[in-house]
């Protein structure tokens, strides 16, 4: 195999072989890339969410009367509403909260030990832990198990207290999840203390309630039993079902509530399944169109790489003739061919680092990316190698048809 | 019509020069009728090519029709190929695609004529090569002979000063060959000035005036002079 | 002209002759157009200046008045108390100034039959609002008085209550209490949404009814966009006391000369804060107009922008496609180049032959390319279904369409062309 004629024959025609290395170093930079996008969608969508996200539906709803301002009569219908959904077939439990897990945004406040000093630096994702205001059934009824203390219960009702004009004395009983627990009282239990939202009776097991946070503040969420019902303040009612039988509860939900009182607005309905996929559908939607853009990227360098073999070898026909008229086998001729795209792919293979290394730092400009590694880019090179042995299939067949006879013939 | 004085042409790789041409003289008045003859490599083709204004020349001057082409610019070069020069080649070369009417068409398009005047002279040019009527047909679709005419009278149409033509029976079995041959003495007899290159001694001989051409330079034969090895016994110093 | 007219007929003929590769060569160079347009239509409108003609005069006032020192928050807020706004509204320096903040109402038609309510975004603000909008009335204007009932809706709003009609004077019911239409806004259409560019909003449509501030704090309609406070607070009207920060504050300064003194306006404000105590960090307030507000949100997706610079390079790729196979195209005419320069065409002839070519290639490839953009772009709004809003494929993308298509065609055309009219003449035939 000469490699140094190779190289010359390709060094004749500087340009076209030059527009096809960009091409193919191009395209190894893009594929490389868009794999780290999606191997990171897909992280982020496969995070476990330790819940029992499968068998959950929640419901969004507005009053649209003002009726509903008079917050007794607003939670008596909140009550009522979900003694029913509760008597469904195949609900097992209900709760209303006032915000839902797996969400951008939400009801955060900055959670500490009330004995904490006024001056003191806290760290800065206990500034924005999701306070989770529910009925006793909150955690349990998104499956999360209670793994130290207890419960909430009926006695920890805070929603009198709250309405009567006593909020800034309450000190409610909470429970919270063992990530918050750990990170405020990293050396001790965090039962009976008390914290600035109440006092910690039950730690819960960590579940995902904010998966586009870092580390540990994902798992945080404080829970208090409390029915917050305010007139314009978008309600959400989650049922915990039997596996199976979403579908059903969901085509009964509506009716059910507005059988109880009419005026009211169901602004959605739809599984935590749902929920998690909408939630990460930019992440998804953006890795889909990249994957397609690649998809489409090799298979114009397909073209380039087959119009490139094909113009080179058309070329080079009289050398091809005097070869094989010398005495090289059609095998030697199509090892040749192929050995010119290998050449070609190596050599993009070495200028791909390149423009991988770019094209990843401009991509870090926009989005947040993971820097490549060298399996990843072993794995794009084998695509750029077999696409491009795919292109010259087909001229390198053809050079086979020149027959020796060709070295005769005069120009 | 046409004067070449010393016109010198090199090639140059890397390594070696050749000097296809050197010290090339000759002198074609109109309506002469001028073979070229000379073994191969002896730099005929070339001395065709840099007469047709295809290839350029390192030394020496040209004129054509009283035109010094020395320094002429692409353009003006196009403009004399195409005015002056009707090129008639040993295979040919019509566009295989294209019918009769399109390949005799070609030059004349590039002469700025109308529609009606490229129509007369491309019918004028048919008639005189006998193929009058064959417009719509392929090149494929006619025989050596025919398409050699075509040839001609593509070089005809745009009625040129001087027709080159090099080996145009080359490719062709005798009875063509000899067919064209009449042709062109026929055109010759009507005024047209043409330079042929052939291998062939007996259409030289055919032909009024002989030029050889040996190792790049010229050596006049006048007519009817025998082929002898007068001209290969001359000395040639690099 | 008459050799414009042969070359199309040249190019015509090569087009029947090869249509493989034309086919490949419009494609795969429409492909890349096509991915680069759908992407345009997208940016098109994120990047666009929704109020061009005062888009420097109009200004988001941010301050950092947060009255308990606290690391996390060392920046200027957009959102600001309503005694921070109220002081901001006195001042007249400004032409217009506007407080708002964003809520959401059912509201009904009194006269109706039906009992059905309907959901309105709601806008609380003051009655300059309209003024430094620039919003568009079909009828009435805004209101008089700041503590009336007097409402202003928008065209879709009109369209469910009243059927469209001009209903000024007509009442409408909110949460038991009755308001008057006053004024009533044309369809409009306002991309960005500059005066809530915050919390993903940017691209939200106008909203669909407009209370006075007071009216709405006192009716205690609810805030749904960002709030954060350092005291508990039970309803928007008790707002009105504490340090909750849930206001947005926009001002139109006409001039530099304006807009240094509303800066020492604010100023002075968080230096008497300061003063009493109330304003622990450094006086850091900023005004950021219409574009640098848009900018400083990150109004256009950065997704999408990453997603742009991938067809950059996608269409760099088909132009170097495009290239190689003219390469090869030119190369394999060699012989018909040759023939032509031999009977006269110049170097200039076959190259203007093969911009005409070209231009054909181009013009092709612009129509593929548009179809192939719009059908990418209704897909890529499957995808991302919040741009549906935010995309538009109109004539003036489907020019600027055209216009690629067929610079990206000379490009990609023109070293091969200058080659090919450049190749030495004797070689190519014998």
């Amino acid at each position: 195999m000469n490699i140094k004629a190779l190289l010359k024959a390709l060094l004749l025609r500087k340009f076209a072989t030059c527009l096809l290395l960009l091409q193919l170093a191009l395209t190894l930079g893009l594929v490389v890339n868009t794999i780290l996008i999606s191997l990171d969608t897909s992280k982020k969508i496969n995070d476990p969410l330790m819940f029992d996200v499968q068998n959950l539906l929640a419901i969004e709803l507005l009053p649209t009367s003002g009726e509903f301002k008079e917050q007794k009569f607003y939670q008596s219908i909140t009550e009522q509403d979900l003694k029913m959904l509760k008597e469904l077939d195949g609900v097992i439990s209900t709760a209303q909260y006032n915000q839902l897990p797996i969400q951008n945004g939400g009801w955060n406040g900055n959670f500490k030990d009330e004995n904490t000093p006024k001056d003191a630096i806290s760290a800065k994702d206990l500034d924005y832990v999701p306070i989770f205001y529910s009925n006793k059934m909150g955690v349990e009824n998104l499956g999360v198990e209670i793994i130290e203390g207890r419960a909430l219960t009926k006695d920890d009702d805070m929603t009198a207290a709250y309405y009567a004009g006593k909020r800034d004395e309450l000190q409610p009983n909470i429970v919270i999840t063992q990530s918050l627990a750990k990170a405020v009282y990293p050396d001790e239990s965090a039962l009976g203390k008390l914290s600035n939202h109440g006092r910690i009776v039950g730690i819960a097991k960590d579940f995902m309630v904010n998966p586009r946070w870092q580390g540990r503040a994902k798992y945080f969420a404080v829970f208090g039993n409390f029915t917050f019902a305010q007139f314009d303040f978008t309600q959400n009612y989650v049922l915990r079902v039997e596996p199976g039988q979403i579908n059903n509860v969901k085509k009964r939900v509506e009716s059910t509530i507005l059988a109880i009182h009419p005026e009211r607005d169901i602004l959605d309905v739809y599984s935590m399944n749902e929920r998690h996929k909408e939630f990460f559908s930019q992440e998804t939607g953006l890795s889909s169109l990249f994957t397609i853009l690649c998809i489409l990227m090799v298979m114009v360098t397909i073209v380039s790489n087959f119009a490139h073999a094909h113009f080179h070898m058309s070329q080079q026909r009289k050398y091809i003739g005097i070869r094989r008229a010398l005495g090289a086998t059609k095998r030697d001729i199509i090892l040749y061919v192929f050995s010119e795209n290998w050449l070609m792919s190596l050599f993009a293979c070495i200028l791909g680092i390149g423009t991988t290394i770019i094209i990843n730092i401009l991509l870090s400009q926009v989005i947040t990316m993971e820097k490549p590694d060298i399996l990843l880019y072993f794995m794009a090179v084998s695509i750029i190698f077999i696409s491009g042995t795919l292109a010259t299939w087909l001229p390198a067949y053809k050079t086979t048809k020149i027959s020796p006879v060709v070295a005769t013939h005069t120009l | 019509m046409l004067n070449m004085q010393s016109i010198s042409r090199i090639f140059k790789t890397d390594t070696i020069k050749t000097h296809a041409l050197r010290d090339f003289n000759l002198n074609v008045k109109p309506g002469e009728f001028v073979s070229v003859t000379g073994p191969s490599g002896s730099g005929k083709s070339t001395f065709l090519n840099v007469a047709g204004l295809l290839d350029g020349f390192d030394g020496g001057s040209y004129e054509l029709d009283g035109v010094n082409v020395k320094g002429l610019k692409d353009d003006e070069l196009s403009r004399l190929r195409n005015e002056k020069i009707g090129f008639i080649f040993q295979s040919y070369n019509l566009i295989p695609d294209f019918n009769i009417f399109d390949n005799i068409d070609m030059p004349l398009r590039y002469r700025g004529f109308s529609a009606k005047e490229r129509k007369r002279r491309i019918e004028n040019a048919l008639e005189q090569v006998g193929l009058a009527s064959r417009h719509k047909y392929l090149p494929s679709q006619l025989s050596g002979g025919q398409q050699q005419r075509i040839a001609i009278a593509r070089a005809l149409a745009g009625e040129p000063k001087i027709l080159l033509a090099d080996e145009p029976t080359g490719n062709l079995d005798s009875l063509m060959a000899r067919q064209v041959m009449e042709l062109l003495h026929t055109l010759n007899e009507q005024g047209s000035t043409i330079i042929m290159v052939t291998h062939d001694p007996d259409q030289a001989r055919s032909i009024k005036r002989n030029v050889q051409v040996i190792d790049g330079q010229i050596t006049d034969m006048s007519i009817y002079a025998p082929l002898n090895n007068v001209a290969l016994n001359k000395a040639h110093t690099a | 002209m008459d050799m414009f007219l042969y070359y199309l007929k040249l190019s015509k003929h090569n087009l029947k002759r090869h249509k493989l590769f034309f086919t490949l060569m419009i494609t795969t160079l429409a492909v890349g157009v096509a991915v680069l347009l759908a992407n345009l239509a997208i940016l098109r409108v994120m990047t666009s200046d929704p109020i061009p003609e005062k888009s420097d005069k109009i200004f988001s006032v941010n301050m950092n008045a947060w009255p308990e020192k606290d690391e996390n928050i060392s920046e200027s807020l957009h959102i600001l108390r309503y005694r921070d706004a109220m002081h901001i509204l006195k001042s007249n320096i400004p032409t217009f100034s506007i407080a708002h903040y964003a809520s959401q109402v059912y509201a009904r038609n009194i006269e109706s039959k039906s009992l059905t309510r309907f959901s309105a975004e709601t806008r609380a603000t003051t009655s300059d609002f309209f003024e430094l909008t620039n919003a568009p009335f079909a009828f009435g204007g805004t209101w008089n008085n700041e503590n009336s009932n007097d409402v202003v809706i928008g065209a879709d709003l009109n369209q469910k209550l009243f059927g469209g009609i001009n209903s000024v004077g007509k009442t409408i019911e909110i949460g038991k209490q009755i308001f008057r239409v006053v004024g009533v806004l044309k369809p409009w259409n306002l991309k960005p949404l500059f005066y809530h560019a915050t919390e993903r909003r940017a691209f939200n449509k106008t909203d669909d009814l407009y209370a006075p501030l007071e009216t709405a704090l006192t009716y205690n309609w609810g805030i749904s966009a960002r709030t954060s406070s350092t005291e508990s607070f039970s309803d928007a009207s008790d707002t009105r006391a504490k340090n909750v920060f849930y206001m947005q504050a926009f001002v139109q300064l006409e001039n530099a000369q304006q807009k240094a003194q509303f800066q020492n306006y604010i100023d002075s404000y968080s230096q008497s804060l300061k003063d009493s105590g109330e304003h622990p960090f450094p006086i850091n307030n900023k005004l950021y107009d219409v574009n640098q507000w848009l900018d400083k949100n990150k109004v256009v997706d950065q997704k999408i922008l990453a997603f742009a610079l991938a067809t950059v390079l996608f269409l760099a790729v088909c132009i170097f496609n495009a290239s190689s196979l003219l390469l090869a195209r030119y190369h394999s005419a060699k012989f018909e180049t040759g023939l032509r320069r031999a009977v006269g065409a110049s170097k200039k002839n076959i190259f203007y032959q093969g911009a005409v070519e070209s231009l054909i290639i181009g013009s092709c490839c612009a129509v593929l390319a548009i179809i192939l953009g719009w059908a990418f772009l209704k897909f890529s709004l499957t995808l991302f279904p919040y741009l549906n809003d935010i995309a538009s494929f109109d004539a003036k993308l489907m020019l600027l369409g055209i216009v690629i298509a067929v610079s990206t065609s000379f490009i990609s055309a023109l070293y091969p062309l200058i080659q090919a009219s450049n190749s030495s003449l004797s070689a190519q035939i014998k």
